[in-house]
C-alpha cells in the first residue's frame, strides 16, 4: 500500500475526513492512587505531522502514550486516535498504529524472524516483504535469537515490528536509546521517509532535545504531568528567550572615567584575584537585571559570561554598555535551553521537583553561577 | 487463532513432559506396583497395622487397597496431585507469559480484543486438559483390560473405571482456574513451577482433613475430594453437590480472571 493509498484509505474509512486530527486528548487524566500520573492533558496532533513530546523522566510522557494505546484506562478525560475512542475502539485503532516502547522485551527463545512473523499475524495483510525490507535497511539479522542480541539490535527488532504493517500513526517512546549513531541516522531517515512519502503521522516522545529539534514540526512540553507549552519548534527557538554570550575585555567592567565609564578591579592584585573581582562584579551587575537566568561566569582564562535573557532589551543593552567587552553575541537559544526555560522554578518560589533545571544550571558554571 | 497456535507451540514441550510423567506413573503404579501389592497382601497388611490411622489416611492408605478398585483409589490421589500441579502450571504459564518476559507491551498493542486474547489462551489450556483426560482415560482402559483374570477388576464395569478416570479432568479444571486467576491477579511475575507445586501440594494435604478429623464438612475446602472416586467406582456417579461446587468454583475463578484480564491496566514491568 502506498502512502497515497493509505491517506485515501484514511479519508474514506468513515472515521473522519482528511482534516481530522490524528490524535486528540481532552482533559486526559490518569492517577495511580494518590500518585500523580498525568493531569488535564490536552493535545492535538495533526495528520501527517511529526509531533514531539518532550519532558524529563517521570513527567508523564509514557503514561500519556499508554492511555492513547489503551494499555491503561484514563481516570478521566478522553483520548481519540483518528476520531476513534482509545478504549472503546482500541482494536480498530491499533490496526493503524505502530508503537515502539522505550524498552523492548520479547518472548524468550525466539528468533527475530519468528517474532516478527507472529507480530505480523495480527494484521490482515502480508507483511513478509516489508519485514525483509526494513531489516535490510536497519542491518538486522533476522535469524538471530532475540535474547542473544545487543540492546541496539533488539531495538531494531522493535522498529521493524512497529513499522511492518505500514501504520498511519507511529508512536515512538524514547526510540533511540541503545541505538548507535549509524543506526540512529538510519532510523531517523526511515521515519522521515514514512512521514514524507507515506503521510505517516509520528508522535515522538523523547527527553533528547536535539532529536526532537531535528525531527519534529511541533512540540509539546510536559512537566509534572501537565502540558506546559505546545509550540512550533521554529517558534520555540524564535521565542523571546535569548542566549547572551559575552567575552570580556582586559579589565571587565569599566571604572568611572573621563568618558563616563566604570572599571572594576583591585589595584596591585594578581591576575586570578583580579579575575575573581571582575567576575563578582559582573555577577552583581547582571543578576540585578530582571530577566537574566542561568548566569554563568567563565574562569580567569576565558572570562566568558553567558546567560539566558527574557526581558527588556533596552535594559540589557544599558547594562552591557557598562562593561568592557571584547565580543558579544545574542543568539536564539538551543531547544535544550528553551526546554530548560520551561523547567525553571515557578516565580512563586515553588520548589522544582523535576531536577532538570538544577542539573543544567550547575553544569556550565566553573566558577560562578546565579539563577 | 494465531495466539492459540503460538501459545500451544510454546506449551507443547512442557505438556508432553507432563503427559509422559502422568502416564508413566499410572503405568508404573497400576501395572508394576498393583500386582506386587495384591500378591503380598499379608505382608503389607502387617506393615500397615503399625501405621496410625490418621497417618495412613494422609497418604490414602486403606484396607481396600488390595483390590483393583481400592488400589486405583489409593493411586488416584497421586494422579490428582500430578494433574493439579500440571494444570495450575499451564494457567500460570500461559497467562503469566507476558509478565514474566516483560513483553506485555508487545502483545497488548496488537489489534486484538483482550477478551479474544483471553479466550484463545484459555482454549490452549482447555485443549491440554481435554487431551490429558482423553489420554489418561484411554491408558486406564487398556490397563483395566489387562486385568481380565483379576476378579476384583472384573467386578467393576469398564464405564465406572472410565468415569473414575474422568475425575482427573474435574481436578484439572479447578486447578487450572486457580492457576489462571493467580497469574492474572499477581502484580509481579511469579515462578511457574514453584507456585504450581505449592498449590498442588496444598490440595494434596487438604485431602487428609476430612479423614483425620472425621468431619465431612472439611471436604468443602478440599478440591481433591470433590470428585469422589469411590462413588464413581461403586455407584457409577459423582456427588452432585460437590460436582456443582467444583464447577462453580472453576467458573467463578475463570470469569473473575477474564474480567481482570480484559479491564486491568497493562503494566510494563
Amino acid at each position: 500500500m502506498t502512502g497515497a493509498d493509505r491517506s485515501d484509505a484514511t479519508a474514506r474509512d468513515g472515521h473522519g475526513g482528511e482534516h481530522e486530527s490524528a490524535i486528540v486528548t481532552r482533559h486526559l487524566t490518569k492517577r495511580y492512587g494518590k500518585a500523580r500520573g498525568i493531569t488535564d492533558v490536552d493535545l492535538v496532533v495533526k495528520r501527517g505531522e511529526i509531533f514531539g513530546f518532550v519532558g524529563p523522566n517521570g513527567a508523564g510522557k509514557s503514561t500519556t502514550i499508554r492511555c492513547l494505546l489503551g494499555l491503561i484506562r484514563p481516570t478521566s478525560g478522553s483520548a481519540s486516535i483518528f476520531g476513534l475512542d482509545s478504549m472503546r475502539d482500541r482494536v480498530r485503532i491499533l490496526e493503524n498504529v505502530g508503537y515502539l516502547p522505550s524498552e523492548v522485551f520479547y518472548y524468550e527463545g525466539m528468533r527475530a524472524r519468528d517474532l516478527l512473523a507472529y507480530a505480523a499475524s495480527f494484521y490482515h495483510r502480508d507483511c513478509s516483504a516489508r519485514i525483509i525490507e526494513l531489516a535490510q535497511r536497519l542491518d538486522l539479522n533476522l535469524d538471530q535469537k532475540i535474547e542473544d542480541m545487543s540492546l541496539g539490535n533488539r531495538k531494531k527488532v522493535g522498529i521493524v515490528q512497529g513499522l511492518l504493517h505500514s501504520p498511519k500513526l507511529v508512536i515512538l517512546d524514547e526510540p533511540t536509546s541503545g541505538l548507535d549513531p549509524l543506526a540512529q541516522r538510519a532510523f531517523f531517515d526511515l521515519i522521515r521517509e514514512e512521514n514524507r512519502e507515506h503521510g505517516v503521522t509520528v508522535l515522538f516522545s523523547s527527553h533528547i532535545l536535539s532529536e526532537v529539534q531535528r525531527m519534529c514540526d511541533r512540540v509539546a512540553i510536559i512537566r509534572e504531568g501537565r502540558i506546559v507549552a505546545v509550540k512550533d519548534v521554529a517558534e520555540l527557538r524564535r521565542s523571546s528567550v535569548k542566549r547572551v554570550s559575552l567575552v570580556l575585555g582586559g579589565c571587565g567592567a569599566r571604572a568611572d572615567g573621563d568618558d563616563g565609564t566604570r572599571s572594576v578591579g583591585v589595584p596591585g592584585a594578581s591576575r586570578d584575584e583580579h579575575a575573581d573581582a571582575v567576575s563578582a562584579r559582573i555577577e552583581e551587575m547582571l543578576s540585578g537585571l530582571p530577566g537574566v537566568r542561568s548566569l554563568t561566569v567563565g574562569d580567569s582564562s576565558s572570562e566568558d559570561v553567558s546567560f539566558l535573557f527574557e526581558g527588556d532589551c533596552n535594559a540589557l543593552l544599558d547594562t552591557l554598555a557598562g562593561l568592557d567587552l571584547a565580543d558579544v553575541s545574542i543568539t536564539e537559544p538551543t531547544l535544550e535551553e528553551v526546554f530548560m526555560h520551561y523547567y525553571q522554578p515557578d516565580a512563586s518560589g515553588e520548589s522544582e521537583s523535576s531536577g532538570v533545571a538544577s542539573d543544567a544550571d550547575v553544569s556550565t558554571a566553573p566558577r560562578g553561577k546565579r539563577d | 487463532m494465531n495466539v492459540y497456535r503460538f501459545e500451544f507451540g510454546r506449551q507443547l514441550r512442557g505438556f508432553l513432559v507432563g503427559e509422559a510423567v502422568l502416564l508413566g506413573v499410572a503405568v508404573l503404579l497400576m501395572v508394576g506396583a498393583y500386582p506386587i501389592y495384591r500378591d503380598a497382601k499379608e505382608a503389607v497388611e502387617q506393615v500397615l497395622e503399625g501405621f496410625p490411622p490418621q497417618f495412613a489416611a494422609l497418604f490414602g492408605v486403606s484396607d481396600g487397597m488390595f483390590s483393583f478398585g481400592g488400589f486405583y483409589r489409593f493411586c488416584s490421589l497421586y494422579f490428582m496431585l500430578i494433574v493439579a500441579i500440571m494444570s495450575c502450571a499451564w494457567g500460570l504459564s500461559v497467562f503469566g507469559r507476558e509478565r514474566r518476559t516483560k513483553s506485555s507491551d508487545f502483545l497488548f498493542v496488537m489489534p486484538i480484543g483482550r477478551m479474544r486474547l483471553y479466550a484463545e489462551k484459555l482454549a490452549v489450556c482447555l485443549t491440554m486438559v481435554a487431551a490429558t483426560g482423553a489420554l489418561f482415560t484411554a491408558v486406564m482402559a487398556m490397563i483395566y483390560r489387562g486385568y481380565g483374570d483379576d476378579p476384583t477388576a472384573a467386578s467393576i464395569p469398564l464405564p465406572r473405571i472410565l468415569l473414575a478416570a474422568c475425575s482427573l479432568v474435574g481436578v484439572q479444571m479447578v486447578f487450572l482456574a486457580f492457576g489462571v486467576l493467580i497469574a492474572v491477579l499477581s502484580r509481579r511475575a511469579i515462578g511457574v513451577s514453584g507456585t504450581s507445586t505449592m498449590v498442588g501440594i496444598l490440595g494434596f494435604v487438604l485431602v487428609s482433613l476430612p479423614e483425620m478429623t472425621g468431619e465431612d464438612g472439611w471436604r468443602l475446602v478440599s478440591p481433591f475430594t470433590w470428585f469422589n472416586v469411590d462413588e464413581a467406582l461403586n455407584h457409577g456417579r459423582y456427588e452432585v453437590g460437590y460436582s456443582m461446587l467444583a464447577m462453580i468454583v472453576a467458573a467463578v475463578c475463570l470469569a473473575a480472571a477474564a474480567v481482570v484480564y480484559a479491564h486491568a491496566d497493562v503494566r510494563n514491568r
